[in-house]
């Protein structure tokens, strides 16, 4: 990475013939004042020149210039400071000063992307653990049923075949929405997810994972239902709306035991639709809550027929919505049930 | 009330020394600006000479002497009768008059 984007232009000025002593609280404020006059550049004072050199004038009390051209990386800035044993160089395009690099601006934008550096390698960790543990049991499974079924074809009665069959369905369902969402992770962070909003018929949508999730549903015998306004429009990007809906309605599937009831839900406010979902659970602890939407801890809890998760659907939840312009949120009572919202525009907003 | 004054004027030139000034390493006024001052008021007069010492920074002489002797002699004999006696936050004025005499001439008829 270039310097280029550190140099700083808002530097205090200072004739060469002007009284060093008027420059002194200028410089305890900067730590250092450019000198030049209308012809040329003169150089740069700092608190160690004035230190150093005793004069009255600003002109005698400069030392030799410590320059950097603007094509040097930061690497390079930072080693070159370290042997010039200086805090801050004027920078030069050809022959020409074009402002000042301090060090302490190269050490916090550093500091501050190593923070980021270290999230996303945590992140990183927790993508390989879910690939190690979260997608390798399912696959024992289907490895399991399938050997079964095509090792004794001949002889398990059709009843015994449809039961594996089954089973291998929902493993394959269940293992399907998480690399979905791992998809869907994967490309967020690398700033490749297509963001397209459009107008959409709300219930249409909503009907469309409902449909796919019915099944799910219904193993668990959770009545799974909506009650949406008519013609209730917004505007959203489908993919993103579809994974936000998916990942609530299965997460409330999940977590609410046998008989129990899942409903979607919205209404207009403002310029939004608010839009839950709502459930008959064993509800959310409060340290758990708190972190739910945390992009930096993944929680993950078995459901009660000890379904697996990652984590990872809320932390997309979130940034889908967030991507356009709304808020998500929950609440929730313990062994009553959870009710997430979230917020998506009706309308082009801006 | 009554007043007493003593009164007296003369002339001076500018700069207020003619010959050598000695500039110390922390005097207030530095190279620069001395240069600078130099420039307004004797354009061309005098010289800067930068020395290698612990206390002095540099040298002006008039070009007057210059003209009359070589610097290398000049600055010779400032550091070895001159220097010792400087502070480093001094400006010191030396008078040096040269007088050249030729102890005989001689010439062919």
């Amino acid at each position: 990475m270039k310097i280029e984007t550190f140099v700083r232009c808002d530097f205090p000025v200072a004739h060469p013939f002007t009284d060093v002593n008027f420059l002194k609280s200028t410089l305890l404020k900067h730590s250092v004042v450019v000198v030049q006059d209308e012809n040329q550049h003169w150089g740069v004072l700092t608190l160690s020149d004035m230190i150093q050199k005793n004069h009255i004038l600003v002109a005698d009390c400069l030392t030799q210039e410590k320059i950097i051209s603007v094509d040097n990386s930061l690497t390079e800035a930072l080693e070159k400071m370290k042997n010039e044993k200086t805090e801050v160089f004027s920078v030069y395009q050809e022959d020409k000063f074009i402002g000042l690099l301090f060090k302490n601006d190269i050490l916090d934008f550093l500091q501050e992307h190593s923070n980021d550096l270290e999230m996303a390698i945590s992140l990183k960790e927790k993508f390989y653990e879910i690939i190690a543990h979260d997608l390798r049991s399912p696959f024992n499974v289907l490895l399991g049923l399938t050997e079964l079924l095509y090792k004794n074809i001949d002889s398990y009665s059709k009843e015994k075949i449809e039961k594996l069959a089954k089973q291998v369905y929902d493993s394959t369902f269940s293992t399907f929405g998480l690399l979905q969402n791992l998809l869907d992770w994967a490309n967020s962070q690398r700033g490749n997810i297509q963001f397209s909003p459009q107008i959409l018929n709300l219930q249409e949508v909503v009907e469309e994972k409902i449909s796919i999730l019915t099944t799910v549903a219904l193993q668990k015998e959770i009545r799974l239902s909506h009650y949406l306004p008519d013609n209730c429009s917004v505007y959203a990007d489908k993919n993103m709306l579809l994974s936000i809906l998916r990942n609530l309605i299965f997460n409330a599937i999940k977590f609410t035991p046998r008989g129990g009831n899942v409903v979607v839900l919205a209404e207009p406010n403002c310029n939004f639709v608010q839009i839950s979902v709502k459930d008959t659970g064993i509800g959310i602890l409060p340290n758990v809550r708190e972190k739910l939407f945390q992009s930096k801890e993944l929680i993950s809890t078995q459901g009660t027929l000890h379904e697996r998760g990652t984590g990872l659907g809320l932390m997309l939840c979130k940034e889908f919505v967030e991507k356009h312009g709304g808020k998500i949120w929950v609440e929730t009572e313990l062994n009553e049930g959870s009710e997430f919202y979230f917020t998506v525009p009706q309308k082009k907003l801006f | 009330m009554k007043f007493s004054i003593l009164l007296n004027f003369e002339e001076i030139k500018l700069p207020p020394f003619q010959d050598i000034l000695i500039l110390g390493k922390n005097s207030p006024q530095g190279k620069i600006g001395i240069s600078k001052s130099f420039e307004f008021l004797v354009p061309n007069g005098f010289e800067i000479i930068e020395v290698e010492d612990e206390k002095v920074e540099a040298v002006f002489i008039n070009r007057k002497i210059l003209k009359k002797m070589p610097k290398e002699k000049i600055l010779k004999i400032l550091k070895e009768r001159v220097f010792p006696f400087i502070s480093e936050d001094e400006l010191i004025k030396v008078d040096f008059k040269v007088n050249i005499s030729y102890n005989l001439i001689e010439e062919e008829i």
